[in-house]
């Protein structure tokens, strides 16, 4: 498979094959990252197709400074941050507020339990679901700091980069976020 | 948390990663020989890991590739986009919409003034004033005391 970097020059040229080339390498990575940020499966391709015609437009602007990579996966990031912030006005507006912002933290790890069953032997999309489900009952910034170290296995540099934040920074969210996913999962954790 | 578990558990957390350095890593090898707490969070912090290991990838629908070729044809979005009201907002701010108007309009009615007459009549002039207004020439305060004190007994003013 061909770099990122002569892909973009190839596009920057005028090979528009080049850019498809892109998607295909990094849309399944960039709908990982947004199902984690935003939880809502029905949005994420919406918010995916956002994300690379940002990208189609702003590629002039990338000056290789990081990773092709990186700099998309930072558009993804503010995209999914960007989804969750029109999420919060409309529940403003629609005076609704959804169950997973409602009750006690302890509750809410019952309710995950209660409904799943403490088995250990989980088939891989019940595992996917509960730790997605645990994931968005923790803080956002939080979530997207688990998700890109654990599920997608960056870097904490890398991390930092896509977040612009310090190395420092990631530890500690990341720190937090096992503290917090822990206390949900202590049931699928033994 | 307490103190310990405070220095204890972010130096874990950087341990489950290797990220930790050679010296501090030794050290907390050697602490989570002798520590429960911290053997049982090392323990976790591993299966978290694992946890997000194994999940499934987001599944991903065929033709993405064509729909984000037409979205890029298509053009950048009208830059109004970002005004329109979505539907489900179009309903609680007509309701707001309305309370205000109502609020408005009951602080408007309350404020009006009313004269005695409209407020006790609907506006019909008063019996006194009836029979004053059909008495030609100037009438004195005498005659508008006893108009008034024979209507409120109920009795037929008599004519001068």
């Amino acid at each position: 498979m061909e770099e990122d970097l002569e892909l973009v020059e190839r596009f920057r040229g005028g090979d528009e094959r080049a850019f498809d080339a892109l998607v295909e390498k990094h849309y399944q990575r960039v709908c990982n990252i947004l199902s984690y940020t935003v939880g809502a499966t029905s949005t994420v391709e919406d918010l995916a197709q956002e994300v690379f015609i940002k990208a189609y437009h702003a590629l002039g602007l990338y000056r290789g400074e990081s990773a092709f990579s990186t700099w998309l996966y930072r558009i993804t990031v503010n995209v999914g941050l960007d989804e969750l912030r029109r999420e919060k006005r409309r529940r403003v507006f629609s005076f609704r507020r959804t169950s997973e912002h409602r009750g006690d933290e302890g509750d809410l790890a019952e309710a995950i339990i209660g409904q799943e069953g403490a088995d250990h032997a989980l088939e891989q999309r019940e595992l996917t679901e509960i730790l997605q489900r645990a994931l968005k009952k923790i803080p956002e910034k939080h979530r997207i700091v688990f998700a890109l170290r654990e599920v997608e296995g960056f870097t904490y540099g890398e991390i930092a980069d896509m977040l612009q934040c310090s190395i420092g920074t990631v530890k500690s969210r990341l720190f937090h976020a096992r503290l917090k996913l822990r206390r949900y999962l202590r049931p699928y954790l033994r | 948390m307490g103190l310990h578990q405070k220095r204890m558990f972010p130096l874990i957390s950087a341990f489950v990663d290797g990220e930790l350095r050679e010296d501090d890593r030794r050290r907390l090898e050697e602490h989570i020989g002798s520590c429960e707490d911290c053997r049982e969070t090392l323990e976790d912090f591993r299966r978290l890991k694992d946890m997000g290991l194994r999940a499934k990838p987001f599944p991903i629908t065929p033709y993405y590739l064509t729909r984000i070729r037409a979205a890029i044809e298509k053009g950048p979005a009208a830059p109004w986009g970002a005004l329109e009201i979505e539907a489900k907002l179009f309903a609680p701010l007509l309701t707001i919409l309305v309370l205000a108007l109502i609020i408005l309009f009951s602080v408007t009615e309350s404020e009006k003034v009313f004269t005695s007459d409209e407020y006790l009549f609907g506006g019909r002039k008063t019996l006194v004033e009836q029979q004053l207004l059909s008495r030609p020439g100037k009438v004195s305060n005498e005659e508008v005391l006893l108009l008034t004190v024979s209507t409120q007994k109920g009795e037929e003013p008599n004519g001068r």
